[in-house]
């Protein structure tokens, strides 16, 4: 299997990102050795990109902690691209015009130069000295007095044109230089964009050219001009408040993606640039507040960003043979966009609505975290010590795994971060429209041990078998099915016995007590 | 076995029970020491060691308090019962004996049934309980807790 190389562009490419990595943690299969994540977003402050980078962040330290012999969750390699480790020799490396050198970056995030507390004008020299009257007078053309006057530091607030000038720097930053370096034969690339905004709509065709038209001295060129390149542009899926007083207007979103994707025509799908390119888009929005940058931009998560997510394991699901290049151009290039059925416009989205496809590949997965993030939530405090699987053997799960003396790293920690993202992860899709509602949510800490487990999954019949007594359901079910799977692991180091454990019981608990057969 | 179960009955002739063992000697004549013995083997191991450890095996039950609870109100019902049997026996072979009697005989039928089914087989066979292995914690060897 090979690398992919995800490059998340905007707000959107984060969201999309956050969504893939919840589906990796819940065991969803991608045919992919490892993937790497590379955010490219001139609004450093904004909260979705920061809340990726967290989750990603918490992935890998839980990742590093734990094997896959009998767990399938977290399973998928995440890797920093600063941490990824050219396999040039050195002997080419010193012979070589530009000798490869160390990315020092300590997250996903691809940083932009010289935007910070600069205006646009003064990032293109509008100032300078030298710059005649009549250049002025061009770039008053192409930019308005609101471009010129824009804050680099909080995005491109919807303008592309904006977008496709600063983010020029990006081929020529050690970050992409490292990528290529990288970058191998039969490696794969994913680009997200959204085409209504500014800088997915700007930084996706850009990037694409630079990739495809990638040339010496830029290392691996050959391979990146011939590159399995696949895409998701993502249409109006969401509004905006008060449009009219505000830099950003939702106004503007279908005239420019229109003007988008009729450059799209000439200059992507026209010449052949991508492998696989998918489309997406919702006809029913919600209005968020208008935030141009100052409010951190923190969207509630999307049915829509799932989806994507879902398109890139279907990305990497194409054979070699499938996504062929020749001469930095795509042979049969692909175009698909997304479908469900069985529902109604207004009526909240469960995993049966899904076909076939989507449904067997997402289902179980995303039941059997929600069961184990169910249980580590609200039982996990009541049964350890107290439960054979905590205490038996010589490897134990007792007061100092609950609450460890140094609390940085544990693998519980990390996973406690992690969970509470993918609770509001899971209620933001809930409450959004159009509303995504796999699981019921409307139960409180308090009378979670009285709700019925199984009824928690909407739209899968509950398998009816006896199980003992009648009590031995819901979280006691759990236990039983701990301690089953805790004398099956045996003793192997903590975190890995821990991880294996939850799985293998999270995922008895689904598939004996969830009927997919007839869904 | 009547020989067998007399031992234990009567700890190998130290604690007869009545006046001049009698009690214990009418258990021992009419071979009622091998209905005894056999009842409380049968009950103890089949009923109420293998029913707690394997069909109920419920990790809500796991607790020490319950598993005490259990045996202590199954071994009192076992233990009446037997008393019950060997007093409509006796009563059939005209055979009378004091209430002080038939109090000890159901106290040493108790004191068997517990010892037998919530501690001996227990001690050797329920680490193989999935939900129960570690019910009570007192008895349990090091190396399973």
């Amino acid at each position: 299997m090979a690398k992919l190389f995800i490059f998340g562009i905007g707000g959107t490419g984060a969201r999309v990102v956050k969504s893939l990595t919840f589906l990796l943690a819940s065991g969803v299969n991608i045919k992919a050795s490892e993937i790497i994540p590379i955010f490219i977003d001139p609004h450093g402050a904004n909260e979705d990109l920061k809340r990726a980078n967290f989750l990603l962040d918490c992935y890998q330290k839980i990742y590093d902690k734990i094997e896959f012999k009998n767990n399938q969750f977290f399973k998928t390699k995440i890797t920093k691209l600063s941490e990824l480790i050219p396999t040039i020799s050195k002997a080419e490396n010193e012979t070589n015009d530009e000798p490869i050198q160390k990315l020092h970056s300590k997250d996903f995030i691809f940083t932009l130069k010289d935007t910070k507390n600069k205006k646009f004008k003064d990032f293109i020299g509008y100032n300078e000295q030298g710059l005649g009257q009549s250049n002025k007078d061009f770039i008053n053309l192409l930019f308005s007095e609101k471009n010129l006057e824009s804050d680099m530091d909080k995005g491109f607030k919807g303008n592309p044109n904006i977008g496709s000038v600063v983010l020029n720097q990006f081929v020529e930053s050690p970050h992409f230089r490292y990528f290529a370096q990288n970058f191998e034969e039969n490696d794969r690339i994913f680009i997200i964009s959204s085409i209504f905004g500014g800088t997915g709509a700007a930084g996706f065709p850009l990037l694409l050219k630079n990739i495809r038209n990638a040339k010496h001295p830029i290392k691996n060129c050959a391979f990146l001009q011939n590159a399995k390149i696949g895409a998701i542009t993502i249409l109006p899926y969401f509004g905006v408040e008060g449009s009219d007083k505000k830099d950003i207007d939702e106004g503007t979103f279908y005239s420019k993606s229109r003007a988008a994707l009729a450059y799209y025509l000439n200059n992507i799908c026209g010449n052949n640039s991508l492998n696989v390119l998918y489309y997406l888009c919702d006809t029913i929005k919600k209005a968020y507040p208008n935030d141009p940058g100052e409010g951190g931009q923190k969207n509630d998560a999307h049915i829509i960003e799932t989806i994507a997510a879902r398109m890139i394991i279907d990305f990497m699901q194409f054979t070699n043979d499938q996504i062929l290049s020749e001469d930095g151009k795509a042979i049969n290039p692909i175009y698909k966009e997304f479908s469900t059925y069985d529902f109604k416009d207004e009526k909240p989205m469960i995993l049966k609505n899904f076909c076939d496809e989507t449904r067997t590949l997402l289902s179980k997965s995303l039941m059997n975290y929600f069961y184990f993030y169910l249980y580590l939530t609200f039982q996990f405090k009541n049964s350890i010590e107290k439960q054979p699987w905590s205490s038996r053997g010589e490897i134990k799960f007792d007061a100092n795994f609950l609450n460890p003396s140094e609390m940085q790293d544990t693998i519980l920690e990390k996973l406690n971060g992690f969970n509470s993202h993918y609770w509001d992860w899971l209620v933001e899709m809930a409450r959004n429209k159009r509303s995504f509602q796999p699981f019921d949510l409307g139960f409180t800490q308090h009378d979670i041990h009285k709700v019925d487990l199984f009824k928690l999954t909407n739209g899968f019949d509950e398998k009816k078998f006896i199980t003992g007594l009648p009590g031995k359901k819901h979280f006691a079910y759990f236990d039983h099915l701990l301690n089953k799977a805790e004398r099956k692991i045996g003793d192997i180091p903590q975190s890995q016995k821990f991880m294996s454990i939850f799985y293998l019981a999270a995922a008895e608990f689904v598939s004996k007590k969830f009927n997919f057969k007839e869904n | 076995m009547n020989d067998f179960f007399a031992s234990f009955y009567e700890i190998w002739g130290l604690a007869m029970i009545g006046q001049n063992g009698e009690f214990s000697n009418a258990l021992y004549d009419n071979n009622l020491y091998q209905l005894i013995g056999f009842f409380i083997v049968f009950s103890s191991c089949l009923f109420f060691f293998m029913f707690y450890y394997w069909p109920i095996n419920h990790p809500r039950w796991n607790k020490t308090w319950i598993w005490f609870v259990f045996f202590l109100i199954l071994c009192l019902i076992l233990s009446i019962t037997l008393t019950i049997m060997i007093n409509t026996q006796f009563q059939t072979l005209q055979k009378d004996f004091s209430i002080t009697e038939y109090l000890t005989f159901g106290f040493l039928n108790f004191i068997y049934s517990f010892i037998l089914s919530s501690i001996i087989l227990p001690l050797l066979f329920k680490r193989w309980s999935i939900n129960c292995c570690r019910t009570p914690k007192f008895l349990t060897f090091k190396k399973y807790i």
